[in-house]
């Protein structure tokens, strides 16, 4: 199922780097804002830089990342309902879920 | 340990052994202890924050009316409430979400919003540390309800006692501000006084504090 609030908030966003530390997935985006995800043990999510978000889908504690060149990641979440937050550039809120 | 933890952990025992039976205004502490997001005080005081966060999945909101027991034909005799509020930190985790029973007087929902308002105004104003407004919050919200805001509740909460001619001629100069979506509202709007989190202030104050009249104008 789209998580739409999340999609809305994200989509269109490059994907400048992606670091994965103590289970925690940081992704930046061009705009300098940060989508940090919580995540079950053993990921291993093979994201390219210059990736554009498309859609995120969420279903049964698993985070699907649809990019626009096709390609997509799942990352199980290590507590569906607060795993997820993307900060703008100035650490504003954006999304928290 | 403070004297109110005691007191919760000595109910949660009780509890658990099943020698007094948990009020039904109360969640079940094994399955809803509470959960926060990582924020700040800066994050949670702005205004409109808890729109920001407010996402619980279909999912998540089955998951906890399962763990409870309640079946989808009873589903609506209960609303589905975060223990610690998103407004405090709170999290859309099912560790922190629970079927509040509409009715559960006087420890109804209304009572609960009313908590939830005082003590993000005490926690943004400076006056109460956050960490110990969830923690409050999350152990038993009727005694951090008799704490803060007084208690307990007389009537329905839902239903506020009737405004006096003067109150009522007071509230009119006032302004009625959805504390989570930072909208205001003027007197004659429908909205005036009637959303599920807010407080009256003064225009002035509301502005002050950052908050935008609804649509522009507040109507």
């Amino acid at each position: 199922m789209r998580n739409q609030k999340l999609t809305n908030v994200i989509k269109g966003r490059t994907v400048r780097s992606v670091t994965v530390e103590h289970e925690r997935l940081i992704i930046v985006f061009d705009d300098h804002s940060t989508m940090t995800v919580k995540t079950a043990p053993g990921l291993a999510a093979a994201i390219s830089a210059g990736a554009k978000v498309k859609a995120v889908m969420e279903d049964a504690a698993e985070c699907t990342l649809q990019f626009e060149n096709g390609s997509s990641v799942t990352v199980k979440l290590a507590n569906p309902g607060a795993s997820v937050a993307v900060r703008a550039r100035d650490r504003a809120v954006e999304y928290l879920g | 340990m403070r004297t109110v933890s005691k007191a919760f952990f000595a109910l949660c025992l009780l509890w658990s052994i099943g020698a007094v039976a948990r009020p039904s205004h109360l969640p079940d502490p094994k399955l809803t202890p509470g959960d926060v997001f990582d924020v700040t005080l800066a994050d949670i005081c702005t205004p409109g924050y808890s729109k920001t966060v407010r996402a619980v999945p279909k999912y998540l909101r089955d998951q906890v009316f399962h763990k409870y027991g309640i079946e989808p034909h009873h589903r609506g005799h209960y609303q589905l409430d975060h223990l610690i509020p998103l407004a405090l930190g709170g999290s859309n985790s099912v560790r922190n979400l629970w079927p509040q029973p509409h009715h559960a007087s006087p420890w109804s929902a209304g009572a609960k919003d009313r908590l939830e308002n005082r003590l993000r105004r005490l926690v943004c104003a400076g006056k109460l540390d956050l960490e110990t407004a969830q923690q409050e919050i999350a152990a038993d919200w009727t005694e951090a309800y008799r704490r803060h805001v007084g208690g307990p509740p007389v009537a329905s909460a839902r239903e506020p006692p009737p405004l006096t001619a003067k109150e009522h001629e007071a509230r009119k100069h006032e302004v009625w501000v959805n504390t989570n979506s930072g909208k205001f509202w003027r007197h004659g709007s429908r909205y005036f006084g009637n959303t599920k989190h807010g407080e009256f202030m003064t225009e002035a104050e509301a502005v002050h504090r950052g908050y935008k009249p609804a649509g522009g104008a507040g109507r």
